[in-house]
């Protein structure tokens, strides 16, 4: 039994794909495996140059500085402001507190969060909640966002938000990887459409439709 | 666009210490009921190793008070002639467990006796009625060490002098001896053990306060993990708090084993002699290498605790 089989794509340096299958497909695994929290039995996984089918695992923080996860459940810290979230991911990677103070304003600006930075997560709506993830997913200024069903909780409104930020954030020259289930949303972005059946790929189109 | 291996454009050793300092702070604060239960274990753990350790020290002194004192008194009989006697001074000055050998004429044995029993006039109204002095010379001997008594006792009953000798006193002494030193090993052995269940039960509360602290955090090690926290970063804040049980239940033991100590000593100089030992004088003497001691000690196992407690609950 295999979560993937088979697969093999290739993603371009700042492009924005999203990739779409319905629930067992393996889009879950292959993010996983994206940032090395699982290895591939055979084959390889190559991320910006780098193979990191056998990666080590002192080079696992390594990579995920490198590369902004966004999860459906937005896992903040509730004890922690908007403001101290963000900048948390940056205190556990030592940065200076200089820079801390620097970027956290930066991205919480990109995301149009800067009025309530210093508001707990539940003061503030799902929507933005979600912003706050991809600040977070931001602040090191990764090369790559994986996007793992980031509208899943959201309304429409919302929704649509935080694919427009994704979008601005893939015009700065950031790779986007959308994993989504949302059909309207693909259909809308006009951009390329990865579709997985059975854990390998089924279709692969630019400015591609949701198949499904 | 590179994923480089070796980013780590501002990774800063000292603000990673800080921070897993402030973060180890945190989790004790956060968790202050075990973290005081895990410090009143500890500290009971190493209450009772300071106890067998002053205890060691105390019974030791004691016994080597007691053994000092320790002389052998050869009674010899009003017959014995001189010349034999001068022959068993001679041979027992010279033996080589012989550490000092002092001879007592039978007048000073009277007086000796007539000193003891100063307050018994009716003892003394008899040694008075009589015409001559009932008692014999005698030879005080004192040995290297305790064992050799037996050794110079027999080389004198191999000698052939056993017959004039009248009373031979080691045999109360030894039974003393042998008395107080399985006292002291028997209380040496239940205190071991005693600390050994303590410090167990330490290592424990130890494990289970820092997994108790794992499994609360779990969220939060779950993001650093996403954010690109390394393993040594995550786990670190883990092993400065088993470091704060160690170091402030030291304190806390040291400090109540000083004010017991300080309590103790009077009472204990009194029994063992004054000027022969000191509890508090030994304490304060010892106390570098015990506090060294105890804190490697206690510090390893609560890491090894730590350990085993991340590994199982903190699978990064």
């Amino acid at each position: 039994m295999h979560a993937l089989k088979g697969l093999s794509m290739h993603i371009r340096p700042g492009e924005f794909v999203s990739v779409v299958g319905s629930s067992g497909a393996g889009k879950s695994t292959m993010v996983k495996m994206l940032i090395a929290e699982e290895k591939p039995t055979t084959g390889s996984i190559v991320v910006g140059g780098w193979d990191i089918s056998d990666i080590k695992p002192h080079e696992v923080p390594t990579l995920r500085r490198q590369i902004g996860v966004i999860f459906q459940d937005f896992k903040l810290l509730p004890t922690k402001t908007i403001r101290e979230n963000v900048a948390f991911a940056l205190e556990v990677v030592g940065a200076a507190p200089e820079h801390i103070k620097k970027m956290v304003p930066q991205v919480l600006d990109i995301v149009g969060l800067q009025d309530k930075m210093n508001r707990y997560p539940h003061q503030v709506s799902g929507g933005e909640q979600q912003r706050a993830v991809i600040a977070r997913a931001l602040v090191h200024k990764p090369k790559i966002i994986i996007a793992d069903e980031p509208t899943g909780n959201l309304d429409t409104v919302n929704a649509c938000d935080v694919i427009e930020i994704l979008k601005r954030v893939n015009d700065f020259g950031t790779t986007v990887m959308l994993v989504t289930h949302d059909k309207d949303i693909v259909n809308k972005l006009h951009k390329r459409v990865i579709t997985l059946q059975e854990g390998s790929v089924r279709a692969d189109h630019e400015e591609g439709k949701y198949l499904l | 666009m590179l994923i480089m291996k070796k980013e780590n454009t501002y990774c800063n050793m000292k603000y990673t210490v800080a921070r897993a300092l402030s973060f180890a702070t945190k989790n004790f604060v956060r968790n202050v009921g075990i973290s005081m239960v895990t410090v009143a274990i500890l500290t009971i753990a190493l209450l009772s190793l300071n106890t067998l350790f002053l205890l060691k020290n105390a019974t030791d002194a004691g016994l080597s008070a007691i053994q000092d004192n320790v002389v052998v008194r050869l009674q010899f009989s009003i017959d014995a002639p001189t010349k034999k006697i001068d022959e068993v001074v001679k041979m027992v000055t010279a033996l080589p467990e012989v550490e000092q050998a002092d001879f007592v004429s039978a007048d000073e044995v009277k007086k000796e006796f007539t000193v003891r029993h100063t307050n018994d006039k009716d003892i003394l109204a008899a040694l008075n009625a009589l015409q001559s002095n009932p008692f014999g010379s005698a030879l005080k001997i004192k040995a290297k060490t305790p064992e050799e008594y037996t050794k110079i006792l027999e080389k004198i009953s191999a000698n052939g002098y056993n017959n004039l000798i009248e009373q031979k006193t080691f045999g109360d002494h030894e039974a003393y001896i042998s008395k107080i030193s399985s006292l002291s090993k028997n209380i040496t052995t239940v205190a071991t053990v005693v600390s050994i269940l303590f410090v167990f039960f330490a290592i424990f509360i130890i494990f289970n306060a820092i997994r108790v602290t794992v499994y609360s955090q779990r969220e939060e090690i779950a993001i650093m993990r996403l954010v690109g926290a390394t393993n040594g970063f995550i786990r670190a804040p883990y092993y400065i708090e088993s470091l704060y049980y160690t170091v402030i239940s030291i304190v806390a033991a040291f400090s109540i084993t000083y004010f017991l100590v300080q309590v103790a000593d009077p009472f204990i100089t009194s029994s063992i002699g004054a000027g022969v030992f000191s509890l508090q004088a030994e304490f304060i003497h010892k106390l570098p290498i015990l506090l060294f001691l105890e804190f490697l000690g206690i510090g390893l196992l609560t890491i090894v605790a730590s350990t085993f407690a991340m590994r199982r609950y903190l699978k990064i």
